[in-house]
């Protein structure tokens, strides 16, 4: 194992150091409703539609709820008394005599899932500069340390995953499916997990099952339930997919995410079937171009960047970053922005955000273009292993 | 490589001391206990101590943000002389949320009483029974006010990362 220490320990000193300081409502409310399994509420879907809170729904998976209402109560211990009061405040309390604490406390969980991660990373690659750039590039540290967004749980996942899919695929596709029960995503892996394992197509059959087992296991109980469908599988993502199109005429349209993702599918299948060691550049792709094709919330494109890292080059990376924040820093809402801050100082809540639509579109376009380029490099350019 | 960690370690706490500054400070705040409907609460009355007031913070609720109802938020004296009036809108009223309610600085504030009143034919919108009153100086200056809030956390906290530290500085990390 690579010497990891130093990196991590950087990083935990900047993470935790940073914590306090920086707020997103996200993390909020998703505790706020998590704080629910505390009180013996284990359909957090159709308590919701039945009891409407300022908080909303929960739109994600059901672990996402299990795991955070488990945590709940030691935060909550931990915090003191004002913590629940908090939660149930709009998303614009800031200004409340604990909120360093808070924030601290319900980033901790997500921190040391980061640490984790680029240690499990370094397990991966070789390359020295690897802990480094997943630490301390832009979007790790606003999507983790500034907005708290839990993103990285299901990131360390599929992150495992990797590790572990040669020698054990069937172990790989169970991560990939626990990962899907907190953010929906994974599932887009699984087929390429199975093309690349095997060239036979039974055992590649039963090793998807094997990913959709867990994932049918948690979200089982609440099928029955309306409102899971629509705030979670009919949500973000899945939504926003849909609507990069062309029209064809005749109400018909031309989807493209799911044109592209097909063609993945295939060139999987025909091209590089039972080739294990291009895992990584499929995952880097079913993750990164549904993504950037789309009006992306910005966490989510924390979905493909330990396998971008993975394969880097300074050139693609500063391009991607750079595109990245750029499209970021100009979503018109201000807890994207300076919002992040009001913890230190509340009234920055009262800025406007600066909106320039041409601007935000611009560095988008950029962003899909160094995404391709990453992807096609990736999947046909390099048969470089990365694995140590 | 220290010293390459150490640029954007100075230029972060830099940017957080930055955003420390502010013009207006806050000079009073009565905190809340629960949301009333405006027609069963009582103006506010207090005494700043400091000359400049120039803002108040209402915290309100509109249920299901539906109400679009105006509002009309005066600072008046003892005498019952309106010193500044702030018209709003439900719309900008959210479930809850903090209103902001901005005027030009009251130059002679200081000691001086005065009223907050709030009026309208809301039915649905309620108001917290507390508030926070700021006022302007002269210049830009740090306010660590938010940070001394909570001495406890701050120790554990500043403990936690300088423990972190001295691992760090441990001459077998720096292998």
């Amino acid at each position: 194992m690579r010497n990891v220490k130093r990196p991590l320990l950087v990083a935990a000193v900047f993470y935790f150091f940073i914590a306090p300081f920086f707020f997103h409502p996200d993390i909020k409310i998703i505790y706020s409703l998590a704080g629910f399994l505390s009180q013996g509420v284990f359909n957090i879907y159709s308590y919701t539609a039945a009891h409407p809170i300022p908080a909303g729904s929960f739109v994600y998976p059901p672990l996402a709820y299990f795991v955070l209402g488990l945590l709940y109560p030691v935060i909550n211990f931990l915090a003191g008394p004002g913590f629940a009061s908090w939660l149930a405040m709009g998303n614009d309390a800031v200004d409340v005599a604990g909120i360093f604490r808070y924030l601290f406390l319900i980033k901790t969980p997500l921190i040391l899932a980061l640490l984790a991660t680029g240690w499990t990373l370094s397990k991966i690659s070789s390359r020295k500069e690897i802990p480094w750039i997943w630490f301390f590039n832009p979007l790790t540290i606003y999507a983790v340390g500034f907005m708290g967004q839990i993103d990285i749980l299901p990131v360390m996942l599929t992150v495992l995953a990797l590790v572990i899919a040669k020698p054990k695929p069937f172990l790989a596709a169970l991560l990939l499916g626990l990962a899907a029960a907190f953010k929906t995503y994974p599932l887009l892996f699984l087929p390429f997990l199975a093309l690349l394992s095997t060239t036979s197509l039974k055992r590649s059959a039963l090793i998807f099952a094997a990913g959709i087992a867990p994932y049918l296991l948690f979200v089982a109980p609440f099928l029955a339930t309306p409102a899971f469908y629509s705030d979670t599988l009919t949500s973000g993502l899945t939504q926003r997919v849909l609507q990069l199109a062309l029209p064809l005429g005749y109400a018909e349209n031309l989807y493209l995410v799911p044109v592209i993702m097909t063609m993945l599918f295939l060139v999987a299948g025909v091209l590089h079937r039972g080739q294990i060691h291009r895992l990584p550049s499929y995952f880097l792709a079913a993750s990164l171009l549904p993504v950037v094709l789309s009006h992306f919330h910005p966490q989510w494109l924390l979905w493909s960047l330990p396998f971008i890292i993975l394969r880097f080059e300074w050139l693609s990376l500063a391009v991607f970053f750079t595109s990245a924040m750029g499209t970021i820093l100009l979503f018109p809402d201000k807890f994207l922005t300076w919002g992040l801050i009001s913890p230190l100082n509340p009234q920055i809540l009262f800025l406007p955000p600066f909106v320039n639509p041409l601007l935000q579109s611009l560095f988008h376009s950029v962003l899909v273009g160094v995404s391709l380029w990453i992807s096609l490099c990736a999947l046909f350019f390099s048969d470089r292993s990365s694995s140590s | 490589m220290r010293l390459i960690l150490l640029g954007p370690f100075i230029v972060l706490v830099s940017s957080l001391l930055a955003s420390l500054a502010s013009r207006n400070r806050l000079d009073t705040e009565v905190p809340g206990s629960a949301y009333l409907p405006l027609a069963e609460t009582r103006p506010f009355t207090f005494t700043p101590t400091h000359s400049g007031l120039n803002i108040i913070l209402l915290r309100m609720k509109n249920p299901d943000l539906s109400d679009t109802s105006g509002f009309v938020f005066t600072i008046s004296t003892a005498t019952g002389q309106v010193l500044r009036q702030v018209n709003f809108s439900g719309r900008n009223i959210g479930d809850p949320s903090d209103i902001r309610l901005q005027f030009a600085p009251i130059s002679d504030s200081v000691n001086q009483p005065l009223t907050l009143t709030t009026t309208s034919s809301s039915p649905s919108v309620k108001i917290e029974n507390g508030f926070r009153a700021y006022y302007r100086t002269s210049g830009l200056s740090l306010n660590l006010a938010p940070l001394t809030r909570d001495p406890l956390f701050m120790v554990v906290w500043g403990l936690l990362v300088y423990g972190l530290i001295r691992i760090l500085a441990d001459p077998r990390f720096s292998r």
